[in-house]
C-alpha cells in the first residue's frame, strides 16, 4: 500500500496546487509512482499546473458514480515518467463527492501507487473533509503571513481531531530579504507559533509563474530555486534527507537559509 | 495611526505576536479572546474564593504576549485580582462545607458582561 497524504492549508491562494504537482512530479523523478488526485472539484487547478489539461477524459466524479474504471480516468504525465493525474470535475462542487466515496478511492489509488498527493481545495467544509478521508498524513502548506499561519493552524488542528498527526510544513514563498530586515514574519516565529516540523521552505521565485504559465512543475527547471526547494522536500519525504523532528530543526532552518543566501 | 508604526517595531514581530494572541482562543475554540477571558475569569474567581475574598468586579484578566524568554516570545495570562478583605481565621486550610458551584460555561450574551 502506498502512502496518501493531503496538501491542504485552510487558506487559499498559498501554493497548495502548486506545491501538490511539484511534489507529484519531484516524487516521480526520484522513481516513484506517483498519483495525484484533484479534490478541488469545481475548480479544478492541478491538470493546468501539469499542462494535461488537453488530455482529460474522465475524471474524479465519473469514477466516484462508476462510469468509468479508475485506469480509465487516470492522465498519464507523458513528460514525467510514473505520474498521474485523477482530475477533479469541474462542472459540480466540492458536496458532489462524499468523504466515504473519496475515502475509497483514495485507497484504490494507494494499492497501485507508492505515493498518493490529494490536492485538497480551500477552506474546512465538506471539500476538506472529503479530501482528508482517506489521508495517513498531511503537508500544510502556509505563507510567512497572519492570515495564512492563522489558518494553517486551525487546520494542523482539524486534522489532529481527525486523527492525522503525521503533518509537514511547508512556507511557500519565503523571501529571505524581508525576513532579514524584519518585515516578514520569520522561519523560527512561524515554527515556533505551529508547532509542526518543517518539511521545506520555498523562496518567492519568478520562475514559479513562469513554470504555471508553461505547464511544467518548477521542480523539473533547474534555474529555479523553487525547483530546488522542491526537490529537496520530495527527498526529505522518502527519508533520504535529514528529517527535521528533534535535533534536525535547527538543521534544516540553516541549510533553508542557505538555500537562500544563494538567490 | 497604530500606535506600532510610531514605535518603528519590525512588522514580521508585530505579525507573531498577533498570531500567537489571536490563536490562544482559536485553539480554545471560543470566538474571542474575550469570551474565552470571561469564562476563565469566572473560574478563577470561583477557584480563589474558595480561599480569599476577592473584589469579583474587579478581578481582570489579559493575555500578553510580550515575555521574552529562551525560548523566544511567549503569551501569557496575567491575572489582576485584588483582595476585597484578609479575613483572619488562623487557619491556612480552606474553609469546610459546600464549596461555591462550578460556574456555567456558557458564554454570557453580549452585554451581560461587565
Amino acid at each position: 500500500m502506498g502512502k496518501v497524504i493531503v496538501v491542504t492549508s485552510g487558506k487559499g491562494g498559498v501554493g497548495k496546487t502548486t506545491t501538490a504537482a511539484n511534489l507529484g512530479a519531484g516524487l516521480a523523478m526520484q522513481g516513484r509512482r506517483v498519483a495525484l488526485m484533484d479534490m478541488d472539484i469545481g475548480l479544478r487547478n492541478l491538470d493546468v499546473m501539469l499542462g494535461l489539461e488537453s488530455r482529460i477524459i474522465y475524471d474524479l466524479l465519473d469514477v466516484a458514480a462508476g462510469a468509468c474504471r479508475l485506469r480509465q480516468a487516470l492522465v498519464a504525465d507523458r513528460r514525467c515518467e510514473g505520474l498521474f493525474l485523477l482530475p477533479a470535475a469541474q462542472t459540480r462542487d466540492k458536496t458532489a463527492l462524499a468523504p466515504a466515496r473519496a475515502e475509497e478511492i483514495a485507497r484504490e489509488l494507494a494499492a497501485e501507487f507508492d505515493d498518493v498527493l490529494i490536492d485538497c481545495p480551500a477552506g474546512i467544509e465538506q471539500g476538506f473533509q472529503s479530501a482528508v478521508a482517506g489521508a495517513g498524513s498531511a503537508i500544510v502548506v502556509t505563507v510567512p503571513e497572519v492570515a495564512a499561519v492563522r489558518d494553517a493552524d486551525r487546520v494542523i488542528g482539524l486534522l489532529s481531531a481527525r486523527g492525522i498527526e503525521e503533518v509537514g510544513l511547508i512556507v511557500n514563498r519565503a523571501r529571505a530579504d524581508l525576513m532579514r530586515r524584519g518585515d516578514m514574519l520569520s522561519l523560527e516565529d512561524t515554527l515556533a507559533i505551529l508547532g509542526a516540523p518543517l518539511l521545506g521552505v520555498v523562496p518567492e521565485d519568478e520562475r514559479v509563474l513562469r513554470a504555471g504559465n508553461l505547464g511544467e512543475p518548477a521542480v523539473r527547471d533547474e534555474d529555479s530555486r523553487a525547483g530546488a526547494a522542491y526537490r529537496a522536500v520530495a527527498r526529505r519525504l522518502l527519508g533520504q534527507e535529514e528529517a527535521q523532528s528533534q535535533k534536525g530543526r535547527g538543521g534544516l532552518l540553516r541549510r533553508a537559509r542557505r538555500l537562500f543566501a544563494r538567490g | 495611526m497604530a500606535a506600532w508604526l510610531h514605535k518603528k517595531e519590525k512588522s514580521g514581530r508585530v505579525a507573531a505576536e498577533r498570531l500567537r494572541a489571536t490563536l490562544v482562543c482559536d485553539r480554545a475554540g471560543t470566538s474571542s479572546n474575550h469570551d474565552l477571558l470571561e469564562m476563565i475569569r469566572r473560574d478563577v474567581i470561583a477557584a480563589v474564593g474558595r480561599y480569599i475574598a476577592v473584589d469579583e468586579e474587579e478581578t481582570a484578566l489579559d493575555i500578553r504576549t510580550s515575555r521574552s524568554t529562551s525560548e523566544g516570545l511567549i503569551s501569557e495570562i496575567v491575572a489582576n485580582i485584588p483582595i476585597r478583605q484578609a479575613r483572619c481565621t488562623g487557619r491556612n486550610r480552606p474553609q469546610e462545607g459546600p464549596r461555591p458551584a462550578r460556574p456555567s460555561r456558557e458564554i454570557a450574551p453580549p452585554g451581560a458582561v461587565r
